[in-house]
């Protein structure tokens, strides 16, 4: 005899959580949302740092701060939640099975579910750096986990690997919390954060290592060093041009990748392109009843963003439950090259206005991004860290052809 | 302190022989110089090979020892409580030229004893691994080769020695081997003198080292790196056997081998290096065990992406052509057990048995305990294992078997506090005791958890948690410290 | 979301200005140049609480050169659970007129030591 709910959230982030909340605002009754941390907020409550909320609340706001209204919605709506609680198994039929301290194995049949679990952060093995493996090799986020929750500091002397902002984020950290930051290495001719986040390392004098890669960790035990060297075009490291910098702690900041393994088990058709699954304009997945939002669709570079994503998917969700949400009948799938390294939702209807989101693989002034044949959308600046927000409006869409098939790409 | 056989060395050539004098009624000690069982290095960073026995030059030791120690690992495996599979293993011909190789190594393996050897045509091949190499044209395939954990074999030996009385001090490390009138008296420790009958060397890289300590320096031990790429379990099933090249003369060659856990390993690489501390990867070191890989499954080149880890392992070469399983009549008391490179993981049972043979000529009587107990009880892992009905009786009995915190191979609190009790006290310890750490996050989730149950349980500060001992601590400072100083 | 401003100076003072995509960037521009100031948030030792970290803010963006300072200013500090969102922990820190307050709320935690 398994419990029955009518939705099932799989994670309690940002997005996770604005989805639960639209969907019970929407009328869904039995909304259960699944966490495996100690409490609601995903990586907002380690996200210390203020930059959110600029767009959605147009205030300031630290990350905490930001989550906290969503976590508060939660609680004055009822939404039932589970802490510490895993989720083993999302068959494509819906059935869950999750494990926590209190309840053991928790199984439950749900109408539909939201995937929201986020991203994770690509490893020092996965990079596979040459050297030893000592002690004081960190990824960002947790170091960031370490600092800024548990309370302890990594090191003192640090270098830190990519240039993308949670790496400039935990600059910033270290330099407040009193130690050494002796500079950011990027293996790309441009750094791969936003700007606001890269004025720290001007304020601090950290110096930014265009074009370099590691080559060489150094320390039996601990870490000691880290050799730096230039690379060419092809990523190749340049003879003669190395430098060995000194540090006991060397922070990873080198990608992120959608938590999907959840979505594997569900039967959930993937984008190799975004590594999350493949959505159609209502953030369906490929498995009817299986919606998507959030870092696990692809790496959002704004929660602001992710909050929107959620709101739509809760809204989409609860038409779905009450019958007002057909499947899409025409499904246009676009495919994302050249520059436009992918582009969400990968399938639309062509019938309804949206936004698309899409990020490209090298930075452009002046970039037209050409949607089919006949849509030319015209973008002054437009760079790898920063989603690119692609407005079809109702006009729009009736200059897209009607194929099956349709490539977004840039005019080169 | 006393005891009547010191045993030398903490990995599985040590650990072995402590277990196997533990069937007896006399006193046995271990020295480990690190602070945990296996953390030497050979041992810890090996394929996890159980060789069919067709490697080694036939009348050596080292080939008798592997075909009969092959035989016994279904049983030892059981015994001690770790998983091992019997998978078979593939010596695979890319050209017309390799396959007189072949027929040789064929040859030699039927000389050694190795039973069931078949030479097996290009359509087979293709059908028992469908992403080998289409180039393949013919392989050897030796059904009794197998795969085991190396590290947990030697964890789950000391534990058994431990249960049956063997004392296993760590962190202990032979510093001089006292000798009167030609005889073993005592071995001299960073920690005081431990005086024995017997003294077995078992110590892996630095067993030269130990040996001249008795004044016997006829050998030494060159170490041999080998450089491994892990790859994700994604990719589980991409291969059935040990995939091994045409041999060299230098080695066995890059394999592509399915791990007991379900990983995907390739490797190793063979280059001699001066420093027996020198276990880092290099970027050529790398590139060869790719290349190596490739060459037997070329569709790994499409997943650079699943690759989760790399490391690389030190092999104890010695400069004789064999092992080294000797006592001597000066000083008497004293026996090698040096140069266990491949095929010592196979042969580990046989050479403590070895060993124990060895002994009895050199005077110890050796009587069989009543009450020897082999079954060494593992830590369980049921929703790692995924054996939901047993999680759901063990979670009942103990609810920390509900609380997960390695979120990509699902261990539970209870598995790292069982770690803990059976003796780890680093992050290494508890991530070869129990897999947490060793998933695609690589330990991304769980370091903060682990970290957290480690003080708790060790009543240690935060800053004194480390990897895998000595100076290796993963967080310097306390909250603050460096703003405010030592207040 | 970010642009880059040229800013161009005349006996300190900013006379034009390029690249801005909103109303914000000129004002921002004279700040910088003025009296740079910048958003400071850390976190300061708690004591009792179920996580042993509180993370603050300052409610208004301080002048950059008293980051640091502020930072030591708040590493002597130590916090009682429990904690309210919104609390202020220390009020006009180093004379800024600017307040120091929680950013997230603490529990107190039911453990004894």
């Amino acid at each position: 005899m398994k419990r029955r709910v009518n939705l099932v959230v799989i994670g309690g982030g940002a997005a996770g959580l604005s989805a639960a909340v639209t969907a019970k605002e929407n009328g869904i009754d039995s909304v259960l949302i699944l966490e495996r941390n100690e409490e609601l907020g995903g990586i907002l409550p380690q996200c210390i740092h203020t930059g959110f909320g600029l767009h959605y609340f147009n205030e300031n706001l630290t990350g905490p701060e930001y989550i906290s209204r969503f976590v508060k919605k939660v609680y004055d709506l009822g939404i039932e939640y589970k802490l510490e609680t895993m989720v083993l198994n999302l068959s494509p039929k819906k059935e869950i099975l999750a494990v926590n301290q209190s309840e053991g194995l928790i199984k439950l049949q749900s109408d539909t579910a939201i995937l929201a679990m986020g991203c994770r952060e690509r490893s020092s093995g996965a990079l596979r750096i040459p050297g030893e493996r000592p002690a004081g090799i960190f990824t960002a986020g947790t170091a960031q986990r370490l600092m800024d929750i548990e309370g302890c500091i990594p090191g003192r002397r640090v270098l830190i690997l990519g240039s993308g902002d949670i790496g400039l984020i935990m600059a910033r950290r270290f330099v407040m919390e009193g130690a050494e930051v002796k500079g950011v290495v990027e293996i790309m001719p441009y750094p791969g954060g936003l700007d606001r986040n890269l004025q720290l390392l001007r304020d601090f004098d950290i110096p930014l290592y265009l074009r370099y890669a590691a080559t060489f960790i150094h320390g039996r035990d601990r870490l000691k060093a880290v050799t730096i060297s230039k690379v060419d075009g092809n990523g190749k490291p340049v003879r003669g041009e190395d430098e060995t910098i000194e540090c006991d702690t060397l922070i990873l900041s080198v990608g992120l990748i959608p938590e999907n393994e959840i979505s594997k088990k569900a039967g959930v058709k993937i984008d190799p392109k975004t590594g999350g699954p493949i959505v159609d304009e209502n953030m369906e997945t490929s498995v009817e009843n299986i919606f998507a939002c959030g870092n696990s669709v692809h790496v959002h570079d704004l929660v602001d963003h992710v909050t929107k994503e959620g709101e739509i998917v809760g809204k989409n969700v609860a038409e779905r439950i009450m019958g007002n949400l057909p499947k899409l009948r025409k499904r246009i799938y676009l495919k994302a090259e050249g520059n436009m390294r992918y582009v969400v939702p990968q399938i639309i209807s062509g019938e309804r206005s949206l936004t698309l989101y899409s990020r490209v693989r090298r930075p452009a002034f002046d970039a037209e991004i050409r949607i089919g044949r006949n849509i030319t959308v015209h973008k002054r600046v437009v760079k790898p860290p920063e989603l690119i927000p692609i407005e079809f409006t109702a006009e729009r869409l009736e200059d897209l052809e009607k194929e099956e098939e349709i490539t977004i790409d840039m005019g080169e | 302190m006393e005891t009547s056989v010191l045993v030398i060395g903490g990995g599985i050539t040590g650990t072995a022989i402590a277990r196997e004098l533990s069937k007896y009624k006399v006193k046995v000690s271990l020295v480990e110089k690190e602070v945990d069982i296996a953390f030497g290095g050979p041992t810890k960073a090996n394929t996890g090979i159980i060789h069919a026995g067709y490697d080694d030059e036939p009348g050596t030791l080292a080939a008798k020892l592997c075909v009969k120690g092959n035989l016994l690992w279904s049983n030892y495996a059981s015994e001690l409580g770790i998983p091992f599979k019997r998978i078979g293993s593939l010596v695979v011909a890319l050209k017309d030229e390799e396959i007189p190789i072949l027929m040789e190594v064929m040859d030699r393996g039927r000389r050694n004893g190795v039973q069931n050897l078949k030479i097996i045509d290009r359509k087979e091949l293709l059908e028992m691994e469908p992403n080998l190499n289409r180039e393949a044209v013919a392989g050897l395939y030796a059904p009794t080769a197998g795969v085991v954990s190396p590290y947990e074999a030697a964890i789950a030996l000391a534990e058994n020695a431990k249960q049956n009385g063997v004392q296993i001090l760590l962190s202990t490390k032979a510093t001089g081997i006292v000798i009167k009138n030609g005889e073993v008296k005592a071995v001299q420790t960073n920690h005081g003198i431990i005086y024995t009958q017997y003294v077995v060397n078992a110590a892996g890289l630095f067993a030269d080292e130990v040996s001249s300590m008795a004044g016997i320096r006829n050998f030494n031990i060159i170490p041999r790196k080998g450089e491994y790429i892990v790859y994700d379990k994604e990719l589980s099933g991409f291969v059935n056997h040990i995939l091994f090249p045409i041999p060299s003369r230098v080695s066995k060659g890059i394999t592509v081998t399915p791990s007991v856990d379900g990983n995907i390993l390739a490797g190793p690489t063979a280059h001699d290096v001066k420093d027996k501390n020198d276990l880092s990867t290099t970027s050529v070191g790398l590139e060869e065990v790719l290349d190596g890989a490739y060459k037997l499954v070329p569709r790994l080149s499409a997943r650079l992406d699943a690759i989760i880890s790399v490391f690389a392992g030190l092999r104890p070469q010695p400069t004789t052509d064999d092992f080294v399983i000797k006592s001597y009549r000066e000083p008497s008391g004293f026996i090698n057990v040096a140069g266990i490179k491949s095929p010592g993981l196979t042969a580990a049972p046989v050479i403590a048995e070895f060993v124990i043979d060895i002994l009895k000529v050199e005077g110890l009587t050796l009587e069989k305990k009543d009450h020897f107990n082999p079954f060494r009880k593992p830590i369980s892992h049921p929703l790692r294992d995924f054996h939901l009905k047993k999680a759901e009786k063990l979670i009942a009995q103990d609810s920390k078997y509900g609380r997960v915190v390695c979120r990509c191979e699902h261990v539970t609190e209870r598995e790292v506090l069982d770690a803990i009790q059976r003796g780890a006290t680093t992050l290494d310890g508890i991530k070869f005791r129990t897999r947490a750490g060793m998933g695609r996050c690589q330990g991304g989730f769980c370091m903060p958890h682990i970290i957290k149950i480690i003080t708790r349980e060790l009543g240690i500060p935060i800053e004194e948690v480390t990897k895998s001992g000595n100076n290796s601590k993963i967080l310097l400072y306390p909250a603050k410290q460096l703003l405010i100083g030592d207040k | 979301m970010g642009c880059t401003i040229n800013a161009w100076l005349r006996n300190g003072e900013v006379v034009k200005i390029e690249g801005a995509k909103c109303g914000r960037g000129k004002d921002y521009s004279i700040q910088e140049v003025k009296s740079p100031v910048r958003d400071f948030f850390t976190t300061v030792r708690v004591k009792g609480g179920k996580i042993p970290m509180l993370s603050v803010r300052s409610t208004r963006p301080i002048p950059k050169n008293m980051l640091i300072p502020c930072a030591l200013e708040l590493a002597k500090v130590v916090v009682s659970a429990p904690i309210k969102l919104g609390e202020p922990v220390v009020k006009n820190i180093l004379n800024l007129g600017i307040d120091i307050i929680a950013t997230k709320n603490i529990e107190e935690s039911r453990k004894s030591f």
